[in-house]
């Protein structure tokens, strides 16, 4: 007996459809009958190649079935299955008037967009600034970095490598200022990890409370002008973290335009936390230059997404999310949570690290590296940069935060004078992101696109760099 | 009995829906297996920035575009 009994010219094209099938589908016949009923694309196509001959004869019984209704029958089949639902709820469950008043209320405010655009702002500024950028990417890596790599592991892995190993290029490769060791482990585990993982907790936080779809029914608009839609406001705020991770996320994005949108603006111009970090200990203290900056990148967010929205032919997306009551999110599954997460990653992620440092001790071992500089060099002038400056966007790739702390130096030593801070920082934002976020955009999107993406950015980078060092010296602009 | 769609109704208004109209099968299919169907009863909770409705136990919310697609009838 089904648990679900339709009317008798569904049941009866049923019995004629599960009569004529033959293959083995891993499904009830009856199940496999109904899919292809309600006009299952994939199903339909197995059924098609499976049956051979049998098809067309389905294929009739399934078209005379759907002229006796006025509606489709995914829709007909649909109702009976509702109806039965209420049906067994209406027996099994009783309700209670006892609601979830101040669920409800805070529910309210954080879509309405008047409280709902500064809640925002203030979940941003605790949760990513504060807790991930400063307790995350500040407390625990300085002691992870100095207290643990700098003190105790760095130095007995060269002693080690100095007593064992006699071969200088091979004790690079392990050892030494970019080995796999001293640098692609140190910089997964002391930097990445304590950044992500603190990430990942903040996240999961948002997402157990029920957040992010008020999130992203409040920017709907947003993105939809940019070819995009609510729902592209997690892998974007996810970017804010990291961007490798977020390029990941954009796999839940509905259609292929909009994963290929949501990748490029990425890749351009959402800053992750290693980046933003970095920007805020260069800017923070020049006000007018970190505005000029938050009005650059975000400038070129919407124009990047406009234009490419414009570009790229496809439908524009259509935008629909439940809204789940807000909860307050248990510890337990928080933690469980973001523990997995961050499992996860430094399995997908610290062999890209390793392959990174790999990759620099070649460049160093060949001298492609100084090459490399040299011809850089130039630009920076160009720039208005120290011709130094051309080895933080080389070794930017590699590791953003060597780029970031290669900046920082010199600042510290007084090489660069805000104008000069500025126009570095909007280059490293805009410029090609790391190259862990790179292999997993060729991973996602191919080469075809990831290259593509690429060959757009470094250019674009260095453009947007220029335009601002120019504008601010014919408009006189002396930023203190 | 006069139909409007839910683009149509104004916060606060309860309707019920007869039909979907204008949207693709696909979407069509996506708004069922969310719960709403036809003679549901839904309420409109807020029209800006985008549309959310009430409808059982569940808050959807949609853009403009699915919510001129949903017909309904105003009844008491």
């Amino acid at each position: 007996m089904p648990i679900v009994e339709y009317d008798a010219a569904i049941e009866e094209a049923l019995k004629k459809i599960t009569r004529l099938l033959t293959a083995e589908y891993r499904l009830s016949l009856r199940f496999v009958a109904l899919l292809l009923l309600q006009g299952d694309e994939e199903l339909r196509l197995r059924v098609s190649i499976l049956e051979g001959e049998r098809w067309p004869e389905i294929q009739e019984l399934i078209g005379q079935t759907e002229r006796q209704y006025a509606q489709p029958l995914n829709y007909v089949i649909t109702m009976y299955r509702q109806q039965k639902a209420n049906q067994i709820a209406a027996q099994c469950v009783s309700e209670q008037a006892k609601g979830n008043r101040w669920g409800e209320i805070i529910s309210f405010y954080t879509m309405w967009p008047v409280t709902g655009v500064p809640i925002l702002l203030a979940v941003l500024y605790l949760g990513l600034y504060q807790f991930v950028g400063r307790f995350g990417a500040g407390v625990l890596v300085d002691y992870l970095e100095n207290s643990i790599f700098a003190a105790y592991i760095n130095p007995v892995v060269d002693q080690l490598l100095e007593l064992y190993l006699p071969w200088e290029a091979v004790r690079a490769l392990i050892g030494g200022e970019y080995g796999i060791i001293t640098l692609g482990f140190r910089y997964a585990i002391a930097i990445v990890l304590p950044v992500v993982g603190t990430f990942f907790i903040a996240f999961s936080i948002l997402e157990d409370s029920g957040y992010l779809p008020r999130l992203a029914m409040l920017t709907d608009g947003i993105f939809k002008a940019i070819g995009l839609n609510g729902r592209a406001v997690i892998p974007m705020v996810l970017g804010l973290g990291c961007g490798t991770m977020a390029t990941m996320v954009t796999r839940t994005l509905e259609t292929r335009r909009e994963r290929l949108i949501a990748a490029f603006l990425l890749a351009l111009a959402v800053p992750c936390s290693a980046q933003l970090g970095l920007i805020m200990a260069l800017l923070a203290v020049h006000p007018a230059a970190l505005g000029i900056w938050i009005a650059v990148i975000g400038t070129t967010f919407i124009a990047a997404g406009t234009l490419a929205a414009r570009l790229l032919p496809g439908e524009q997306p259509v935008f629909y999310l439940e809204l789940p009551p807000l909860r307050l999110p248990k510890a337990g599954n928080v933690l469980t949570k973001a523990y997995t997460r961050m499992h996860w990653y430094i399995l997908e992620v610290l062999p890209l690290f390793v392959a990174a440092s790999a990759l620099i001790w070649l460049g160093k071992m060949t001298g492609a590296f100084r090459s490399l500089l040299t011809l850089l060099q130039p630009l920076m002038g160009v720039l208005g940069l120290p011709p130094e400056s051309a080895k933080i966007f080389v070794f930017g790739f590699f590791r953003r935060d060597y780029g970031a702390a290669g900046l920082y130096d010199m600042m510290q030593t007084g090489g660069l004078d805000t104008h000069q801070k500025l126009v570095a920082a909007i280059i490293l934002t805009l410029f090609v992101p790391c190259i862990a976020q790179f292999a997993v955009m060729v991973k996602e999107r191919g080469w075809a696109v990831a290259g593509a993406i690429g060959a757009f950015i470094f250019p674009f980078a260095f453009i947007t760099g220029y335009t601002v060092h120019r504008g601010l010296m014919l408009l006189q602009v002396i930023l203190e | 009995m006069s139909m409007f769609t839910v683009r149509q109704l104004k916060k606060g208004q309860s309707a019920c829906i007869v039909r979907f109209a204008g949207i693709t099968p696909a979407g069509m299919h996506k708004m069922m297996a969310l719960g709403l169907t036809p003679g549901d009863r839904l309420e409109v909770l807020q029209t800006y920035p985008t549309y959310v409705l009430r409808f059982g136990h569940t808050q959807l919310a949609l853009d403009r575009r699915l919510a001129q697609g949903i017909e309904v009838e105003l009844r008491p």
